[in-house]
């Protein structure tokens, strides 16, 4: 008895702290076409960080991914307002250094170390929007189409199908692709954020080399991500939540449901 | 929707938490226990004739992998992952035989289905298309949507057993796992099972027919406890009343065998054994001298299809396995057993098919009573 009295008291106490908070001004967790102040930076753990270089630029970059799998983005605000925003996004992503990586025999191995990784390249270019329902709701869309560079065959053999991993990589396979983003986030209550993304990836044609293997598959792949975000201050905001994955694999279609933790931390 | 918005923003939440309860599914199916078999059934089959003596064939067709194909560990090689024309290359000429020795029940180890070393390709539907059976089940004994070593990736092996007559009672039975690795390694690594059906034969006598593959590479008691729980099944059947033929890749050689130890024969180029300060000192899998007895339990109580008296006299002759393709079999592995006699002197090991497969099929009529 004495254990459950303590167990509420403290609920209580944390859900006090929790729930009776000020509100504070409302920090996006994902992508946005709205353009972060100069020289302010946000990072998070899976996301690329995002730093303005001036009021119409930002670059985007992860801090530590860079430097296994080199991927840079610039972003270039085209249209802004207080209600909505456009802007464009040109990045260049290098897998070659990590698909090498996990090319090894024993524990580990992602992939059979018979296949030779060869340097390649993804080109993407696309279209942000971001609309402010409010001060508190916010929606984004994203349409970006992807070009792959290879210096060599890449087998079809050495694909990684595994959610998450078989859309980024499948542009690798298939020379072009598709990929449509709608992500809406806000304010839930007190120092809580919700966070919703909703992704496709579409890779309309196939490599001959791909076809012979694993026939027309890897064309779709869609994820929808949600997550809740605590602000433990006002710099740093932690996300907690889940990603349904569906996948048209080599194998066949599959649906995954993967937890999902991140933060996102903004510097000025 | 402005307000759509605002209102629902809660609501997908409660909507991924049950969507987190509807699709959640184990990375490796860890076949905690009994399960039935998964049935492939032709929609056209139509029932073989009865017959009096069944020719029941056995063949570990190691996933359409042939023996060109220098496959990683015991063959060697580098190759994890298949290309699709090799695969279907190699099941192709496993199939021209099974149709050229035309068994009327086969027990199949190592079929693949759906796995990403064999290029995907659901290998128990090629066969049972490409061959005269009507019946056939399957049963895994390794499956993971992902295997994170050596590319290997998404793999479902198992057991299958393939007849000319209706079956029914399709069970698969767990067996215990490897003792002699890490904890990581045993979830993700081969489970191994054993395989039951009870074949309808139309006006004769119904049997079971049990199919099985034992660890390969265990250096413990492993291959033991599995053996001794495969005996129990056999036995709790038998006691049904029915008739029972068994067989598979025990990877076990005959209790009575000249040579217990193919360390050196099996060793990779760059493979140590038997030397001061080796470690390992014996090749996984390769060391059979302390197992040697494992097997009498099973030749006491049924009927094997080569006695052990016939094996003394002609070892090379019945040798079923060799994983390097430049040596001949060397090896006794594949056996067939029954509770009832076989016809004398029918054991064949078909060791002319040295290509298709590390395993030599094994063929032999067993008297139905």
């Amino acid at each position: 008895m004495k254990k459950i009295v303590v167990i509420l008291t403290i609920m209580v106490c944390i859900s006090r702290m929790v729930f009776t908070q000020p509100d504070y001004s409302f920090k996006q967790f994902g992508n946005t076409a709205e353009q972060p102040l100069k020289k302010q930076w946000r990072y998070s753990l899976f996301s690329n960080a995002e730093y303005g270089i001036s009021d119409k630029v930002s670059l985007r970059a992860h801090p530590v991914w860079f430097f296994v799998a080199p991927s840079a983005e610039v972003k270039w605000q085209w249209m802004g307002s207080e209600k909505r925003n456009i802007a464009f996004v040109h990045g260049i992503t290098c897998p070659t250094p990590v698909m090498n990586i996990f090319a090894m025999s024993g524990t580990g191995g992602l992939i059979s170390p018979e296949f030779k990784i060869p340097v390649m390249f993804s080109i993407k270019n696309g279209i942000i929007s971001t609309w402010r329902l409010n001060d508190r709701h916010k929606i984004t869309a994203e349409a970006l189409i992807k070009f792959a560079v290879l210096n060599s065959k890449l087998q079809p053999g050495s694909s990684i199908d595994l959610p998450v991993i078989s859309p980024r990589n499948a542009v690798y396979y298939k020379n072009v692709g598709l990929e449509a983003a709608l992500t809406n986030e806000g304010v839930l209550t007190g120092r809580f954020d919700y966070y919703s993304r909703l992704q496709a990836y579409l890779f309309p044609a196939g490599k001959k080399i791909y076809k012979e293997e694993y026939g027309s598959t890897s064309r779709f792949f869609g994820e929808y991500t949600a997550m809740v975000g605590w602000n433990i201050s006002d710099k740093f905001k932690l996300g907690a939540g889940g990603r349904l994955c569906y996948g048209e694999y080599p194998f066949g279609t599959q649906w995954h449901l993967l937890p999902m933790l991140d933060f996102v931390r903004y510097v000025r | 929707m402005n307000t759509l918005f605002i209102k629902n923003s809660k609501l997908f939440i409660g909507l991924t938490l049950v969507l987190m309860m509807w699709s959640c599914e184990p990375l490796v199916d860890t076949i905690p226990e009994i399960r039935d078999g998964e049935p492939y059934t032709k929609a056209d089959a139509v029932p073989a004739e009865k017959k009096d003596t069944v020719k029941v064939m056995t063949w570990n067709i190691r996933f359409g992998c042939g023996t060109e194909i220098l496959w990683f560990g015991d063959a060697c090689g580098e190759r994890t992952v298949l290309y699709k024309k090799e695969v279907e290359y190699n099941l192709d000429r496993v199939i021209a035989e099974i149709n050229r020795i035309h068994p009327d029940v086969l027990l199949l180890q190592e079929v693949d289905i759906i796995s990403k070393r064999s290029a995907y390709i659901e290998q128990m539907k090629y066969i049972m298309d490409r061959t005269y059976f009507g019946y056939g089940y399957y049963a895994t004994n390794w499956k993971s949507q992902f295997i994170p070593s050596d590319g290997i990736g998404r793999m479902d092996e198992g057991n299958a057993i393939l007849s000319v007559w209706p079956m029914d009672e399709a069970k698969m039975y767990p067996l215990p796992l490897r003792g002699d690795v890490d904890a990581l390694t045993r979830y993700f690594y081969v489970r191994e099972s054993v395989m039951s059906v009870r074949v309808n034969m139309p006006g004769g006598k119904p049997f079971y027919a049990v199919n099985t593959h034992l660890s390969a590479f265990s250096t413990d008691d492993t291959k033991q406890r599995q053996l001794n729980r495969y005996i129990s099944i056999c036995d709790s059947l038998v006691h049904t009343g029915l008739p029972l033929v068994t067989g598979g890749d025990y990877n076990l050689i005959p209790p009575n065998s000249d040579v217990t130890d193919y360390c050196l024969e099996d060793a990779c180029e760059d493979e140590h054994y038997h030397g001061e300060g080796d470690d390992p000192m014996h090749k996984e899998g390769s060391y059979y001298t302390p197992e040697i007895t494992w097997l009498n339990p099973l030749y006491s109580k049924y009927y094997p299809s080569l006695p052990l008296e016939s094996y003394k006299n002609n070892q090379t002759d019945n040798f079923t396995a060799c994983a390097d393709p430049e040596n001949f079999w060397h090896k006794t592995l594949d056996y067939l057993f029954a509770s009832t006699p076989f016809v004398p002197g029918s054991h064949k090991a078909w060791q002319e098919l040295r290509r298709q497969s590390d395993h030599a099929p094994v063929t032999a009529y067993w008297i139905v009573k």
